[in-house]
């Protein structure tokens, strides 16, 4: 990359080169790597730009071309820092500037959240505000480490947290346990109990003793494997107890009712197409309207676009501009026939079985049926599916009246 | 003897498939429509007008003529000539 494309920030200028062989004076530049460039030839002589460092090492080579040079014009931050040196307050509001942004660098401006799935964004920074994590601390009062550990003491089922602080952000991700699978303490012992009424299809226990075997049928709460091993003689005596962390892969066969009710008179909610919008300005948690959204309609549906005001990728600054959307709705009475009654009601099944499967459940069975009359439309029946079974439960959470051994229950 | 020298310098050019203007020094010039021209390899520039540009290069005299002729920028071995290009012309 040439010098010259980066002489705007270090000053430079353009000159009038009066010579009886100007040829030699470019040539004589050439070899002393001073560099010209936009070259032109005007009646009054050559014109060039050079840059300020090398217009201080030209003197030799005008002596030696016996060469005028002529400022025409200067340009670049140099000469505008010169121009307006008198200006104080105008310095003065550039280092004020800089300052501001130093300050609020020092702050937590924006705490993004990723990975989320059944905690919504605003439960998981309302507990966090409740612990004094909230916007506007200061950057070296977040502890990363705490706010993992107090996530995952919180929410039981978030599986892993990672805090991290990047600019102005602390970015907090998160997984989510969607396999209906407990984190056990560490050394905590625990049995595995049946989440709901089913019959065992599969059974691979890695640790703990299995209560029940393929086929068993199960009542919700009881254990399916025992966090107790017992430790017997060769006469079948028991020596001694131990306890561990149950763990199995447990799966078995339950049935699930499905109900679903669909009115064929009701009201139908239309956009009427009119929109109404207003701005607003966040500034420190405060927002201030600077257009008010007066409608005049009776129902409306309200959207808000959150501009942040972002320097770079991640220092947020402390001020967003909001638009509102208002958009008009009106109820219309709609009389579904039963064809689109028969429609709708197999869309929402299908949409429960697609949550279903997404959820790993096996559907072994589905006797669900629709049927419509003169008001109502409606779907109704049992399915049987095999989905996985089992949570743990550590024994100091045992509720002993809950618990029944069902071994003989086939 | 010299005409042994480039014989030689000649066929291995040919042999190992070299690129001509690195062994030579051959002046390479890219034209782009009739408003813009890239030259590289030139030695030094001999004649500078609003009409005309000549340029030494190792093999020869390079004449540009054309008109409203503007040197966007020049360095030791590269050059980039701007304006409207009529002619190109070894002397």
């Amino acid at each position: 990359m040439r010098a010259w494309r980066f002489t705007s920030m270090r000053g430079y200028l353009l000159i009038l080169i009066k010579s009886g062989s100007p040829e030699r004076f470019f040539n004589i530049c050439n070899v002393h790597q001073i560099e010209l460039w936009n070259l032109s030839n005007t009646p009054e002589g050559y014109e060039c730009n050079i840059s300020i460092r090398d217009f201080r090492r030209l003197k030799p080579v005008i002596r030696k071309t016996r060469t005028r040079i002529c400022i025409r014009k200067r340009y670049g931050f140099p000469f505008f820092l010169h121009k307006y040196r008198f200006r104080k307050a105008f310095f003065i509001g550039i280092a004020a500037a800089f300052v501001c942004v130093y300050l609020l660098s020092l702050f937590i401006w924006d705490i993004h959240i990723e990975g989320n799935y059944s905690y919504t964004e605003q439960v998981l920074l309302d507990y966090l505000s409740s612990e004094q994590i909230v916007h506007g601390m200061r950057r070296d009062q977040v502890d990363c480490d705490r706010i993992e550990k107090l996530l995952r003491s919180k929410y039981s089922d978030i599986i892993w947290v990672s805090a991290s602080i990047s600019g102005t952000r602390l970015i907090i991700q998160l997984e989510e346990n969607f396999n209906n699978w407990q984190e056990r303490e560490e050394n905590g012992y625990c049995d595995i109990v049946a989440d709901r009424d089913c019959r065992i299809t599969s059974i691979v226990t890695r640790s703990g003793t299995p209560l029940v075997k393929q086929g068993d049928v199960v009542a919700k709460g009881d254990i399916l494997v025992s966090g107790s091993v017992e430790i017997k003689d060769e006469a079948g005596g028991v020596l001694r107890t131990e306890y561990t962390a149950a763990d199995a892969d447990i799966s078995g066969e339950s049935i699930l009712y499905y109900e679903d009710q669909l009115p064929l008179e009701g009201q139908k909610k239309i956009y009427t197409g009119e929109e109404a919008y207003a701005w607003s300005v966040s500034i420190l948690g405060n927002r201030f309207f600077l257009k008010a959204g007066i409608t005049g309609f009776e129902h409306f549906d309200i959207l808000t676009e959150n501009h942040p005001l972002v320097i770079g990728t991640n220092f947020y600054l402390p001020f967003s501009i909001e638009k509102w959307y208002y958009k008009e709705y009106c109820y219309e009475q709609e009389i579904l026939t039963e064809e689109e009654a028969e429609k709708a009601l197999k869309k929402n099944i299908n949409e429960f079985f697609e949550n279903l499967l997404q959820k790993g459940v096996q559907i072994v069975g589905n006797n669900v049926k629709i049927s419509i009359d003169k008001k109502m439309g409606s779907a109704s029946g049992r399915i049987v599916v095999i989905c996985p079974q089992g949570r743990a439960v550590p024994f100091g959470e045992r509720n002993d009246t809950d618990y029944e051994y069902n071994g003989n229950d086939t | 003897m010299e005409k042994l020298s480039s014989m030689v310098s000649k066929c291995m050019v040919e042999a190992l498939k070299m690129p001509k203007d690195l062994v030579y020094g051959d002046v390479l010039i890219q034209i782009s429509g009739r408003h813009e021209a890239y030259i590289e390899n030139y030695k030094s520039i001999i004649e500078y007008t609003d009409g005309k540009i000549r340029l030494q290069t190792k093999s020869g005299k390079l004449l540009i003529t054309g008109k409203r002729l503007h040197i966007e920028y020049y360095t030791g071995d590269e050059m980039k000539i701007t304006g409207y290009l009529t002619d190109f012309k070894y002397e």
